[in-house]
Formats: structure tokens, sequence, C-alpha cells
């Protein structure tokens, strides 16, 4: 187990092999990128799935495709329920978060993996990409003067003329907040549970050694349903709020 | 500072580009295709329910039309039974008027018969009867005869005469 700074991480492969072969450049620069590398190996298996899913899609649907399509459907109307019938075409943006997400927040409890959204490099990415989706949707679909009108708190008589000065900053600081309330949420939670998870891990091994076991005792087994729990909630609610920022920045009448 | 605050650009930046990478990657690849293949089945699903509803409303006017049809073959058959009962009674009329008429005919051709017949008898028992008495005559003529004789040859000629008459239809005739 890496002790970092105090706070125990679970041992991953990367980490393990340049501990193991720390002359090595090669695994010194993947422990460096470990959370691209883990989050690209998550982005390939995700590839794969859809690839045997859709690869020959069929009007019955078969093994695969079946489940693809439950899930499809399942996320397709989900988006549309909160942004409306033009919600159609933010489904594969809001699907592929989701599902990247929920595997890289589920990554920890597969040996030798790490989750990537344990760390704020990876959330801190995934919450600028939404919030440039978002702004470019906001532009696209209202134009620069519209847009520029809901950033500055749509303001219609004297009064709300008068509070642009104050309701503009605010907005603009709200826009930034989001991507930013967005990565630490994620970042934070799953990096508690990996914290925990470790904690569990080394009190099991600690409590196996002065037991005279062989192994360690199997503490973390407790909370890995709470893991599976959290980090699908934590992927829900990631996706969720991307959805309803979508949704706000989308002309009102496209979801009213 | 812990591994989570160690923010790297080079790191954010690979991430946002790996990841919109993936968002290309499925969107061309996956999510189209299904999003495709849902939209093709809820169309595929609502035309054939239109065509069974189609088809279920083309049934009802089928069977209606049907049911109006066996009504009129039913009043047809009805009209026809009562044609062929009509038609039966009329041709039975005439059968018995005609087998009538052919029994009036027997009957009066066997009347003609029986009355030739009786004129025929009466020629024959005529001519029986003359020659009888003729035979008679000449029995008289031919025998000696006394008074006690005459008096017999006369009955026996009687009593043939009277058995003829009882054996005969007109003995006034005779």
């Amino acid at each position: 187990m890496a002790v970092e700074h105090a706070i125990p991480e679970l041992p991953n492969l990367l980490t393990v092999l340049s501990e193991r072969f720390h002359d090595q450049p090669l695994l010194a620069w993947l422990h460096h990128w470990e959370n691209l590398v883990f989050a690209s190996v998550i982005a390939l298996a995700l590839c794969a799935v859809a690839w045997r899913a859709a690869r020959r899609p069929s009007l019955t649907p078969r093994g695969w495709q079946n489940v693809c399509e439950w899930f499809v459907d399942g996320v397709d109307r989900f988006v549309q329920g909160l942004v409306g019938p033009a919600g159609r075409r933010h489904v594969p943006f809001i699907g592929t978060l989701f599902l990247f997400i929920w595997f890289m927040n589920l990554a920890v409890l597969v040996p030798g993996m790490k989750s990537s959204t344990a760390s704020l490099n990876t959330t801190v990415a995934l919450a600028v990409v939404v919030f440039c989706y978002v702004q470019w949707i906001g532009l696209r679909a209202n134009g620069p003067l519209k847009y520029l009108d809901h950033l500055a708190g749509s303001p219609r008589g004297v009064v709300g003329w008068a509070l642009v000065p104050l309701m503009l900053p605010i907005h603009v600081l709200g826009e930034f907040i989001k991507p930013m309330s967005l990565s630490l949420r994620l970042g934070f939670n799953v990096f508690a549970e990996d914290v925990l998870l470790a904690v569990l891990v080394g009190l099991g091994l600690t409590a196996g050694l002065a037991l005279h076991l062989p192994i360690g005792l199997p503490l973390q087994a407790f909370v890995v349903p709470l893991v599976l729990i959290f980090s699908t909630v934590q992927a829900l609610v990631f996706s969720l709020l991307s959805t309803v920022y979508i949704a706000l920045m989308s002309p009102h009448e496209a979801h009213a | 500072m812990p591994s989570i605050l160690q923010l790297d650009l080079q790191q954010i930046l690979s991430q946002a580009l790996s990841f919109l990478l993936l968002v290309w990657v499925l969107r061309r690849f996956a999510w189209r295709p299904l999003l495709g293949m849902l939209d093709a089945r809820r169309a595929q699903i609502a035309r054939d329910l239109d065509a069974a509803s189609r088809q279920r409303q083309e049934m009802e006017q089928l069977k209606q039309l049907l049911g109006r049809r066996l009504e009129a073959i039913d009043e047809e058959a009805r009209r026809k039974i009562q044609e062929a009962i009509r038609e039966g009674r009329r041709i039975a009329a005439e059968i018995q008027e005609e087998a009538r008429a052919q029994a009036q005919g027997i009957l009066s051709k066997s009347k003609e018969t029986i009355e030739l017949e009786v004129a025929k008898a009466k020629v024959t028992l005529r001519d029986e009867l003359t020659d009888m008495t003729v035979g008679a005559v000449e029995r008289l003529l031919r025998g000696k005869l006394d008074a006690k004789t005459d008096q017999q040859l006369v009955a026996s000629i009687l009593d043939e005469l009277g058995s003829s008459t009882q054996t005969g239809s007109d003995p006034v005739g005779s």
C-alpha cells in the first residue's frame, strides 16, 4: 500500500510496477499519467462493448444489443424528460459522461485498477468539457445577444437594466462555479471512498498480522456495497446536473 | 500536498481530449446506430399497430357485409322454398285434375264397354232364345204328340225359358 502525505491509497498495477522497477522511465512515465491510463482502459472497454452491441443492430435485439438498447432508451427518456424533445441530440454526450464516470468510479473495486475520478485532474477535465459544451449550446441555441441577455439575468424595465451590473457578474460567476462544484463534489467523494477502502484494507492487513494470519482480514468487503451505491450516485449526480445545466441554457420553449 | 490536489494542466487537457474522443467514437459507432434502431423499431411498431387497427376495421366491415349477405341469402332461400311449395302445390293440383279426368274417361269408356257387352249379350240371348224356340217348335212338329206329352213339352220349354230368364239380363226383351 502506498503511503503518500499520510493519506492512504490502494496500490494499483502501475504504482507497484514503478516501485518495483523504479529505474524504468516508461513505468515512471505511466505512473505519472496513471489517471489517463486507467481512464483510457475504461474508455477502450466501453468502446469494445459498444462495438459489439452496435456492429450489426437488428430490429429484434439479442444479447449485448438488448442491454445497450435498454440503457440507451433509459438515457434518452431521462434527457428528453429534462430538456424536452430537443434533448435527443445531447443523449450521446450525457450517456457517455455517465458511463465513463460510473466505470471510472467502480474501477477501484478491480484489483490493480484505480479510480481516475479520485483525481481532480480527471474531474476538472470532465467539468471543463461540460462547461464548454453548455456554453456552446447556449450560444448556438440562443445566439450571442440572447446568450448575453441570459447572462445578464434577462433584464426587463428600468429596474432590470439597473441591476445588470450586479446580475451579470453573479451569473458569470455562477457559470464558473458550476464546473467547480461538479469537479470538487465528484473528485472528493470518490477520493474519500478510495481512502476508506485503503484504510480498511490496511486495517485488515494489520489485524491479520496481529492474529498471525497468512492474509489480512477482508474488512473492506463491508464497504464494497457502499462504494457501489456511492459510485453510481456520484455518476448520476454529475450527469443529472450536467443535463440540468444544458436544460437551463437551452431556449425556454424547448423544455417548457 | 495530497495527490488529489495536484492539478496538472497537461493531464487535464489530455483527460478532456480523451473524453471528447470517447464521446465522438461512441456517438459515431454506438449511440447513433442504437438510437436510430430504437426510432426505427418505434416507427415499425406504430406502423404495425396502425395496420392491425386498419385490418380490424376492415374485418368488422367485412363481417357486417357478410352478415348482410347471409341475411339476403336466407331471405332468397325462404323465397325460393315458398315458390317451390307453391309450384309443388300447383303441380299436385294439375296431376290431381289430370288423374280425375283420366279416371272419368276410363269410367265413361268402361260404361260404354259394359253397355256394348250388354247389347251383345242381349243379341246373343235373343239368338239363343230364337234357336231354342225354333228347336222346340221343331221337336213339337216332329214328334207324335198327345195331350199329356204336349203339356210336358210345353212345361219343359217353359222351364228352359224360366231358367234362361233367371240367368239373362233382360227377360222382357227375350
